[in-house]
């Protein structure tokens, strides 16, 4: 049987954790305790590691709940991940730096997600961002795959159709 | 060239019908300098997922915090390497098959000379050594998996020695 | 009349040599080493491949080597001892304006090198693998013939797993 350690199986999953929490609380505050919370509440169900099939799909799932139970508490409403940084509205022309308008571009993306469903916002983030199988955020999220898949069409679709669409057109 | 493999990827990737390799293929691809015009517009998704990805933001701080709440020493750790054989696989598996496709994709042209002007191989010729199929089925996957093989390790020594150093350092854990 | 039958024996050679087609690279190579019982060669012709497609329809297993086998039109595999490396390479590259050189690899186990061959409207037809292995001392020729296309090649790629 294997012998599961916190330090070198559990702690490393500490920013696969954090991304998740972030995503769904939109707040990185919020999103570390949320983090800091998981890991202690898995530590303290350390008599159980050896009986669990995937630690990591053990973690993520009390990570979204702790995350979803913070959320309803401070009662969000989906913000802009950063709010100090708001990209000039019509600049895209005039902006010489390359860089500076990709950036602005992947933060518009970040906006998009960041409007979507808990749900679909949690299925994409597992997917495309965390590698996840469809069976893995099954379990994560308590839903079939068939479901999971159909939130992660929804998100996708969202996606293109609001970002392609602001691409061609400008903001 | 054409980048028809990579449209289909696409349409099927917004119809949720690709797979995990195919997502890290598309991935890789929008990694590289030299995305086409047409297929701009979806860079900036896939850069993003790819960034995403690689956020860490919680170090060595957290860590000795965590550990001194549940009682155990923070001890002298050497920095932990992602092994290969986890996460960075399949990405280290697109980016190398988006350098293949690239390669042989654009290979020069070779000129044309009046000897080359019937280069269609008669087929009629070929006569089949087996003529059980599950015994050629074997012998062809054999084969199929050698070249297979053979594209993997030639790629490998390419992209270890270039872009993929800094992925891995980026990667390395605390 | 001598003169009509004249012209119409090198009408009908000219026909003959331009229907003959080229060779694929292995057969070629063989026709180089026809007396050398140690080089032998397997030949897998169209009609079998769509044979092997056919036949692994419902093998959800297979479908990477089956999806490849699908772009293929041909298929041939020479084995020789290792020592023919060179002369096979050899064959590639005094050949310069048909093949082309796309990657090779080195390890203490094994090297290789890959060459491909377009068309004359630029598509990539042929595709052949020299690979010598040095645990078995043997050179190993793969050969195939087809669409070899970004798809195949990520069919291929996708055989092998780690």
């Amino acid at each position: 049987m294997k012998q599961v350690s916190f330090r070198n199986d559990i702690l490393p999953l500490k920013n696969e954790l954090y991304r998740l929490a972030l995503r769904i609380t939109l707040n990185p505050a919020e999103a570390e305790d949320v983090v800091q919370e998981t890991l202690i509440k898995v530590w303290n169900r350390r008599e159980s590691w050896a009986e669990i099939d995937s630690l990591e799909a053990f973690c993520l799932t009390i990570c979204r709940n702790l995350a979803l139970d913070k959320m309803k508490r401070m009662d969000n409403q989906a913000q802009a991940l950063d709010d100090t940084h708001d990209p000039p509205a019509s600049d895209r022309s005039a902006n010489p730096e390359e860089r500076a308008v990709q950036r602005d571009r992947i933060e518009l993306v970040r906006r998009l997600i960041a409007q979507l469903p808990e749900k679909q916002r949690s299925c994409m983030q597992l997917r495309d961002i965390e590698g996840k199988s469809y069976k893995d955020i099954a379990q994560v999220l308590s839903i079939s795959e068939e479901q999971v898949k159909v939130n992660i069409f929804r998100a996708r679709q969202t996606i293109r159709q609001r970002f392609i669409k602001t691409e061609n057109y400008g903001l | 060239m054409d980048y028809k493999y990579i449209e289909q990827l696409l349409e099927r990737y917004f119809q949720c019908e690709t797979t995990l390799q195919e997502e890290a293929i598309l991935r890789a691809f929008f990694q590289q300098e030299d995305v086409p015009e047409s297929l701009m517009p979806y860079r900036d998704l896939f850069v993003c997922q790819q960034q995403e990805a690689l956020t860490a933001p919680l170090g060595d701080d957290f860590d000795e915090r965590l550990l001194a709440i549940v009682g155990e020493k923070p001890q002298q750790e050497k920095a932990r390497v992602v092994k290969l054989g986890s996460r960075l696989m399949p990405l280290f598996r697109a980016a190398a098959i988006v350098a293949i496709v690239l390669t042989i994709g654009n290979a020069a042209q070779f000129s044309l000379s009046p000897r080359n002007q019937n280069d269609d191989i008669n087929y009629s010729e070929y006569t089949d050594t087996y003529d059980d199929p599950t015994v050629a089925y074997d012998q062809v996957e054999g084969a199929l998996q050698l070249m297979s093989e053979g594209l993997i390790q030639s790629q490998r020594a390419d992209t270890l020695s270039a872009g993929m150093r800094n992925n891995t350092d980026s990667l390395v854990r605390n | 009349m001598k003169r009509a039958l004249c012209l119409l024996t090198l009408w009908l050679a000219t026909i003959a040599c331009m229907a003959k087609g080229s060779q694929d690279f292995a057969s070629k190579f063989m026709d180089q080493c026809k007396a050398d019982t140690s080089v032998s060669c397997i030949t897998v012709s169209p009609k079998m491949l769509e044979q092997l497609v056919k036949k692994t329809e419902n093998n959800p297993d297979d479908a990477n080597i089956r999806q490849a086998i699908t772009k293929l039109k041909s298929m041939r595999v020479v084995t020789a001892p290792a020592e023919y490396f060179e002369k096979a390479e050899g064959l590639l590259k005094r050949n310069p304006q048909r093949f082309a050189k796309q990657d090779d690899y080195d390890s203490a186990q094994k090297r290789g090198v890959i060459y491909s061959r377009k068309n004359r409207h630029g598509d990539t037809v042929e595709l052949i693998l020299l690979h010598e292995s040095m645990r078995t001392k043997t050179l190993t020729v793969v050969n195939v013939t087809g669409t070899i296309d970004e798809e195949f090649l990520c069919f291929l790629y996708n055989i092998k797993s780690f």
